[in-house]
């Protein structure tokens, strides 16, 4: 029996998201999937009913003891060691990091680097201390996904491409606790008694009220307007979804106050939770763990996505739900900090959502607020894409996450991808964008060619002529964080330059020129790719007068 | 006498006929009637004492403030509750349990334990973890001031070899002080990460592990 531990030191919603690839390895019988995670995503993990064992690490406790004074330095490492001695007793087939952190990293190494039988997929780290990614497409996941903004491949694809798998045809399950099965079973069964009236079907609708960010959470106003909107329509009837904390309780209390304490508010800890979404019509929700329970219990949702987090990467796996966001080009991410961060999403987009759920054909002649979107799951070539299927179409944000994603297949994989149709009416914007591409790529190649020439030049090794290289190198990696495509190469350069074991300058310098040309190669083919697009663009935009419409946007309408 | 702080050591009863300690010619509680006296204490304090199922007590005495306490959060509803007191003087304890005074319900009591000992006891740290209400005997607190301020104020060494001692794994132990010249466990991680070469040792990584692990830029992430 092959033993496979997959370390995922992240968030709730990561330990959900990787049932999938989880439900993909054990297509093979002879395999057993264990999963190693922070202590707090232990409910999360109890819930994968594929997992055959849980290792944790808790880490609270041991931060708390290194960091607080009172505490020996000896008594949070002796706790570390004590949580990852049981990992070590095993032979690990394969190590899966999936973590994208430092920690999953060393972790890997410690339980591969040391025995020959044992492989990795992600990161780990080398004898030499520098980052050893398994292939490239641990390269996208762990280097391009969390820099590049507009996410080409969605976080499961990434998985199942780094991993060689085919995505799992049987869907991969949740543990049901009967008890709180029959309670939620029990409890919808009244509701809907009681909230029906005559001659309807009564949908209920659960709407999550908070995540763990602020800026994720949908507003207080936008929440009780849409509350108001749900109540007026007969056949709807919302409740609230809480957690046990007492802070989500009082949120939810406050809310309740504003209806006369009619709402029902549903309050379940992550055992339960399956039990009270499967049960659901509907489900709205900000960017949380929910949304991950939400599509393994096959329940449609609305995600209201708001925050830095990288949109889509996680987007929704269902294909029956819809994702609502403000306009990428008005989205922000972490390192946007003086980017103006204003919410265009109202009560009557998200609404209007609700309505398309129930009644797609809507869609067509939906009208959302200026400059939010609507987004749907659309698989392309098997792989999770989406359009926006109303609202606001970011053009230039959408061809770059596009022609981005047909970038990496075709370096990687060799893989072609279709361009997307342009519409006529898109065609300047289109032009615009390619010019502008082009622009970024002549510009990282010049920088290229110019630190390629003070390393040719570094022959008599002055010190001068080494910061002189240095401070070209640096200028051309200030390119990866353009958010350009020929960011994408750069990404994959300065991956590639980290991986590089430490020696001298001399041994170090061939090798960085070696790595030089191969970006130059890779510019070349992203470069060809834009070409290739364009090319087909021109040709539609000639022969073809009635090009489909699949990427219009609002202002050129 | 060996116990801490004490030259001299005595039981007598209190007018109500309740026994009570007398220590360096202090009385640790009242002389009146001791559970009187106990009762005005957690009642002025109720509201602390019941903020958090976990309650450090400094000074045992005879321990009548310590079941009133008990009591106190036993009816709070918490799913659980626990109880720990620090007493410096060993005799005091042994008395009060010979005595049959203390419901022990939930409760530990260290009583005579030289500080280093307490902060070397996981029981102890593990409960310091739980973040407890600390509450004060104050006839105690005052009698054994210099104490219990060492108790509080108390910094453990970061000297290697302490951290060594508290390694259950001999290996990784001979390890650590295999680096002679990194007196203390950051010095010994950050030697590894930046000029340690090549890292070849499982120790190497478990201890860049760590190191990442415990950096204070980690951010706890909620749920």
């Amino acid at each position: 029996m092959k033993r496979i531990l997959i370390i995922s030191l992240r968030r709730l919603g990561d330990i959900y998201s990787v049932a999938t690839t989880i439900s993909a390895l054990k297509a093979d019988n002879n395999v057993k999937v264990d999963l190693l995670i922070y202590k707090e995503s232990i409910p999360a993990a109890q819930n994968l009913s594929a997992v055959n064992c849980i290792y944790s690490i808790d880490r609270k406790s041991i931060v708390t003891k290194k960091n607080n004074p009172i505490f020996q330095d000896g008594m949070a490492l002796n706790e570390f060691q004590n949580n990852i001695a049981r990992l070590q007793k095993i032979k690990w087939s394969k190590v899966i990091n999936i973590s994208n952190d430092t920690v999953g990293s060393y972790l890997t190494s410690l339980l591969t680097n040391f025995d020959e039988q044992s492989s990795y997929a992600g990161l780990k780290f080398s004898e030499s201390n520098t980052t050893t990614p398994s292939n490239d497409w641990a390269v996208v996941l762990n280097d391009i996904l969390p820099c590049f903004k507009h996410t080409p491949f969605h976080f499961q694809d990434i998985y199942h491409k780094m991993l060689n798998i085919s995505p799992s045809t049987s869907k991969p399950k949740l543990k049901i606790n009967p008890q709180y099965e029959s309670i939620a079973r029990s409890n919808f069964q009244s509701i809907r008694q009681n909230e029906t009236f005559a001659n309807t079907t009564l949908k209920i609708i659960g709407i999550q009220l908070k995540t763990s960010s602020d800026l994720k959470d949908i507003p207080f106003n936008t929440i009780t307007e849409l509350i108001n909107l749900i109540l007026d329509t007969p056949d709807l009837y919302p409740v609230l979804l809480i957690s046990t904390s007492k802070e989500e309780k009082n949120y939810a209390r406050q809310i309740n106050s504003y209806f006369d304490n009619r709402l029902i508010a549903i309050e379940s800890d992550l055992c339960a939770l399956n039990s009270v979404i499967t049960k659901l019509d509907l489900l709205i929700t900000p960017d949380t763990v929910t949304k991950h329970i939400a599509d393994l219990c096959k329940t449609p949702l609305i995600e209201v996505s708001l925050g830095p987090s990288p949109f889509l990467k996680q987007g929704s796996t269902n294909d029956q739900s819809l994702i609502i966001t403000n306009s990428l080009r008005y989205r922000f991410f972490k390192d946007d900090k003086d980017k103006p961060q204003h919410n265009h999403i109202t009560a009557q987009d998200i609404f209007l959502a609700t309505k398309i759920i129930f009644k797609p054909d809507l869609a067509k002649s939906a009208i959302f607020s200026p400059n939010v979107s609507l987004y749907k799951l659309k698989s392309n070539n098997g792989y999770t894409c989406y359009d926006v299927i109303a609202g606001d179409n970011s053009l230039r944000e959408e061809l770059s996450r596009q022609i981005a994603r047909n970038y990496i297949l075709t370096k990687i994989d060799n893989i072609e991808f279709s361009y997307p149709n342009i519409s006529l009416s898109c065609y300047q914007t289109t032009k615009k964008w390619i010019l502008d591409e082009k622009h970024a790529i002549a510009e990282i190649s010049r920088r290229l060619l110019k630190t390629l020439r003070e390393l040719i030049q570094l022959a008599g090794i002055s010190n001068q002529r080494k910061d002189r290289f240095v401070a070209a190198l640096d200028d051309l990696l200030l390119g990866c964080d353009d958010n350009m495509l020929s960011s994408i190469p750069l990404l994959f350069f300065r991956a590639r330059l980290e991986s590089l074991p430490k020696s001298s300058f001399i041994k170090s310098s061939s090798k960085i020129e070696a790595l030089l040309y191969v970006l130059k190669e890779d510019l070349q083919e992203l470069t060809s790719n834009i070409k290739t697009f364009e090319t087909s663009l021109i040709r539609n935009h000639n022969v073809c007068k009635k090009a489909p419409q699949q990427i219009v946007p609002r202002d050129e309408l | 006498m060996t116990d801490y702080n004490v030259n001299s050591y005595s039981v007598k009863s209190s007018k109500s006929g309740h026994k009570i300690p007398v220590i360096n010619d202090i009385h640790l509680h009242s002389t009146y009637n001791p559970i009187r006296e106990a009762e005005s204490l957690i009642d002025q304090n109720s509201t602390l004492i019941k903020s958090r199922p976990n309650l450090l007590i400094l000074g045992l005495g005879f321990g009548y403030h310590v079941n009133l306490a008990n009591k106190l959060l036993a009816s709070a509803q918490y799913n659980s509750y626990h109880i720990m007191v620090i007493e410096p003087v060993k005799r005091t304890f042994s008395d009060c349990v010979t005595l049959n005074l203390l419901d022990r319900k939930n409760t530990s009591i260290y009583a005579g334990e030289k500080i280093e000992s307490l902060y070397a006891n996981n029981c102890f740290t593990d409960f310091l973890l739980k973040a407890p209400t600390v509450f004060a005997h104050p006839s105690s607190f005052n009698l054994h001031n210099q104490y219990f301020k060492d108790l509080l104020a108390f910094e453990a060494s970061d000297d290697i070899s302490v951290t060594a001692q508290n390694i259950n794994d001999q290996a990784l132990r001979n390890y650590l002080l295999s680096f002679p010249n990194h007196q203390t466990l950051d010095r010994t991680m950050d030697y590894i990460k930046i000029e340690k070469h090549p890292i070849n040792s499982e120790y190497d990584h478990l201890l860049l592990a760590f190191k990442h692990m415990i950096t204070p830029s980690t951010k706890l992430e909620s749920p």
